[in-house]
């Protein structure tokens, strides 16, 4: 399989497996430091920092190493990123801006929107002219990666492994060649059989999107333990199913991006909140850590019907709205007051 | 608030309060059904199986209005939603469900049998499932894919040729979507829904929205505006809500008599006009005195707001033998046209031309993230073409944030540079 060229993606519901079986390696397109003129220009302060270094960054011509750049429907800035980059395309003839698609992608589990979504994902399929045996590798090859994912979510869960550790390999699931890391973690995975964990309280991190590990860090400095984090670049990279191998691939690779990834477009709420309910059923945890920053402008409507929800299980939990260090003191305070079961 | 100068916009107020009294008596007299829902939806259908539907956002105009929204919006935060979140969606929910509702204007919603919102952003469906838990009522949703094919100057192609314009996916889409929301309203009113019906509806409403052009037009060319910008949207509003009824048609038709009337008699909505105006965004519902503050101190008239002008070039379809998917295509794109590159900054700008804008105010609403979008690339299409902007940033119904003596002071500030070039 050619593997010559590199598509960024911006989340998790953009399907790997198509860029790939067209010949791409799909990257995820992150947060860096920096400057973002372009975007300070252009873009309100609605925006968050990643989407407006992602602009920034491609209105610049700075990251001229992308053939393409690939957004899906699930978020509704990265909606508007798609309009803003095609509209400095079209205004700014000076602007180098790679290939853009737009993946239509909608997470309302409706009959309409499955029809819908699998007939945008066929779409897909032929603009970007892969075949039935491309996807069907690709589709082994990031199952392989999937794998591993749950490997180290594994290990975690057997208190062998910091959350921030998990937290930041997973990353590579995003950022890496999917082969590549998958080849990689076995061995990594091998010598990690030291108990870190054994009288330390288990912490779940629900709420906005993480942009990296400062939060487990904080947690763990206090003496907690982050056994789960509701988040697609963490516990849920690889979701609960791996891509279908024995049907129709594209139905396949479709749903799984409808039915299995995490986005704050999907719809009905039960959906929305399996997972979390069913980690609080497991009973494995100790606390949760509620995060939720003044600038969210979703999840803080979902936040009273889940906290009323783990107050039922009569599981603590704490409430932080700023991932900063000044906010150290009760977050310590609520996990020194944690006890391990 | 300034004297109203029409008598269509008196009407025009009045019926829509006669409107609201009727329909919460059939309501709690009969529990005729009724829907509560976003601006954006296709209120034609609701229409057309006469199950009558209060805009949220007209709702939340009106409970700001009256200046009960810190009140409401201060019990939403001490209910656990943060002070971060959408208000102009939620400010109904709250007037309906939180601390005392009868203080709610005239008497307060009742309880809806459905609730119906367009998933333009990520929270609105989070408001709308909220809402619904509360009353146990129905709720119906519409996702919204997004457009690709976009063409700036959508408006040349939105009456006639809008199959291609919002491109057939999208519309078929949405249809399907359509036929969920009719068999929900089947169930709740009894009625079949009937599409000559809705045929004759939306010939109606283009006739209306003709209506609307036509005094649009109207201010355009008179030397100086003979309507202000809030008795426009007055009369727009109260029938759009209603859009296609009897009353709806000959309200915009009596709107349109007097506004060219007056244009044709010269008579001036403010004489001492010099600056010509436009406010982009939505209304400042809570200080509605803002708009004619400045027509003393520097004949400044805001004379342009979207609600105007986004009647004819938003709505009119022509071309009704799919009746269905007509009304797909006026609900699809609402957002992308008034909000979004290229087709709000486009779109303000051909309306600046024409209606010989001198300088604009534009909203960035804090704490509403579609409707903050695009304001960028609105200002900065602009001042290109030499339109000197003002930035407001405030919410359209959150009068806590609102400083209403700085921002006249600022404002006159700018004026005072707008007047001297
Ligand atoms: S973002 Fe806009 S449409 Fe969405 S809930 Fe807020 S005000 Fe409403
Ligand atoms: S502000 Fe924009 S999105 Fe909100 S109701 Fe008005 S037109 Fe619709």
């Amino acid at each position: 399989m050619r593997k010559d060229r590199i598509a960024g993606i911006t989340s998790n519901t953009v399907p790997w497996e198509i860029l790939r079986a067209a010949g791409y390696t799909p990257l995820l397109l992150e947060d860096e430091a920096g400057p973002t003129p372009h975007a300070d220009r252009w873009m309100e302060d609605v925006f968050d920092r990643r989407f407006r270094v992602i602009f920034d960054r491609l209105c610049a011509g700075a990251w001229n190493h992308l053939d393409a750049v690939v957004i899906p429907r699930t978020s509704e800035q990265e909606h508007k990123l798609y309009l803003y980059l095609r509209e400095i395309a079209r205004t700014q003839p000076a602007s180098a801006i790679p290939e853009l698609y737009f993946y239509n992608l909608l997470h309302t589990r409706t009959p309409e929107s499955y029809d819908y979504g699998l007939e945008r994902t066929r779409q897909m399929v032929r603009d970007f002219d892969a075949s039935e045996d491309e996807l069907r590798a690709a589709i082994v090859e990031s199952n392989r990666a999937r794998g591993r994912v749950r490997d180290i979510l594994q290990k975690r869960r057997e208190g062998r492994l910091e959350g921030s550790a998990a937290l930041e390999w997973i990353r590579g699931f995003y950022s890496e060649d999917r082969g590549v890391f998958a080849d990689r973690a076995p061995d990594q995975l091998k010598g990690m059989n030291e108990q870190v964990a054994t009288h330390r309280p288990h912490i779940l991190i629900k709420g906005a999107p993480l942009k990296d590990a400062s939060l487990h860090h904080l947690v763990e400095e206090a003496g907690g333990y982050v056994v789960a984090e509701d988040d697609w670049r963490g516990s849920r990279a690889a979701g609960d199913t791996d891509v279908c191998l024995n049907k129709d691939p594209v139905t396949a690779i479709f749903e799984k991006y409808f039915y299995d990834e995490v986005s704050p477009r999907v719809h009905p709420v039960v959906h929305r909140d399996a997972w979390y309910q069913r980690e609080i059923e497991r009973g494995h945890l100790d606390g949760v850590l509620f995060y939720v920053p003044l600038e969210d402008d979703v999840l803080g409507w979902d936040y009273p019907a889940q906290l009323a929800y783990l107050a039922s299980r009569s599981i603590p939990s704490v409430l932080v709205r700023e991932n900063v260090r000044e906010h150290d003191p009760p977050l310590a305070e609520f996990v020194g007051s944690l006890h391990r079961k | 608030m300034a004297q109203k100068q029409l008598t269509s916009t008196i009407a025009a107020s009045e019926g829509q309060k006669a409107w609201f009294a009727s329909l919460r008596e059939r309501v709690f007299e009969t529990r005729a059904p009724y829907a509560i829902g976003q601006a954006d939806m296709p209120f034609e259908l609701f229409q057309a199986m006469e199950v009558p539907m209060v805009s949220n956002q007209w709702w939340a105009a009106v409970v700001s209005a009256k200046r009960l929204a810190p009140y409401y919006l201060d019990k939403l935060n001490e209910t656990g939603f943060h002070k971060g979140l959408c208000r102009y969606c939620s400010l109904s929910m709250a007037s309906t469900v939180l601390g005392d509702t009868s203080q709610a204007p005239w008497g307060g919603l009742p309880k809806p049998s459905l609730l119906a919102a367009r998933l333009t952003c990520d929270c609105v469906q989070r408001v709308f499932e909220n809402w619904a838990a509360h009353f146990r009522a129905e709720l119906i949703l519409l996702d919204a894919p997004a457009a690709t094919h976009l063409p700036p100057r959508w408006w040349e192609q939105s009456r006639h040729h809008w199959r291609e314009l919002f491109e057939d996916h999208r519309l078929q889409f949405m249809v399907r979507q359509f036929e969920r929301l009719i068999a929900s309203l089947e169930r709740i009113s009894g009625r079949k829904f009937d599409p000559d019906r809705l045929r004759a509806l939306m010939e109606r409403v283009n006739r209306q929205e003709e209506y609307f052009e036509e005094a649009k037009l109207a201010i355009c060319e008179a030397p100086k505006t003979p309507v202000r910008m809030q008795e426009q949207i007055t009369n727009v509003m109260a029938a759009q809500w209603q859009r296609g009824s009897e009353w709806a048609v000959s309200q915009a038709k009596a709107f349109r008599d007097e506004v060219v009337s007056r244009a044709a008699q010269r008579i001036a909505a403010c004489p001492n006009e010099r600056l010509r105006i436009m406010w982009v965004g939505a209304g400042l519902w809570y200080d509605l005195d803002f708009y004619t503050a400045f027509e003393e101190s520097h004949g400044a008239v805001f004379v342009w707001s979207m609600y105007l002008a986004f009647g004819p070039d938003g709505y009119i379809r022509y071309g009704l033998d799919d009746p269905l998917l007509a009304l797909a295509s006026r609900t699809v794109s609402m957002n992308e046209q008034l909000h979004n590159p290229p087709w709000a900054n486009e779109w303000i700008l051909e309306q600046a031309r024409s209606h010989r804008i001198d300088a604009a105010f534009v909203l960035t609403p804090l704490g509403t993230r579609p409707s903050a979008t695009g304001t960028r690339f609105v200002e900065i299409a602009l001042e290109e073409v030499g339109i000197p902007v003002f930035s407001v940033h405030a919410d359209m119904v959150d009068a806590r944030l609102w400083d209403a003596e700085k921002m006249r002071r600022d404002a006159s500030l700018f004026l005072d540079q707008v007047g001297r070039r």
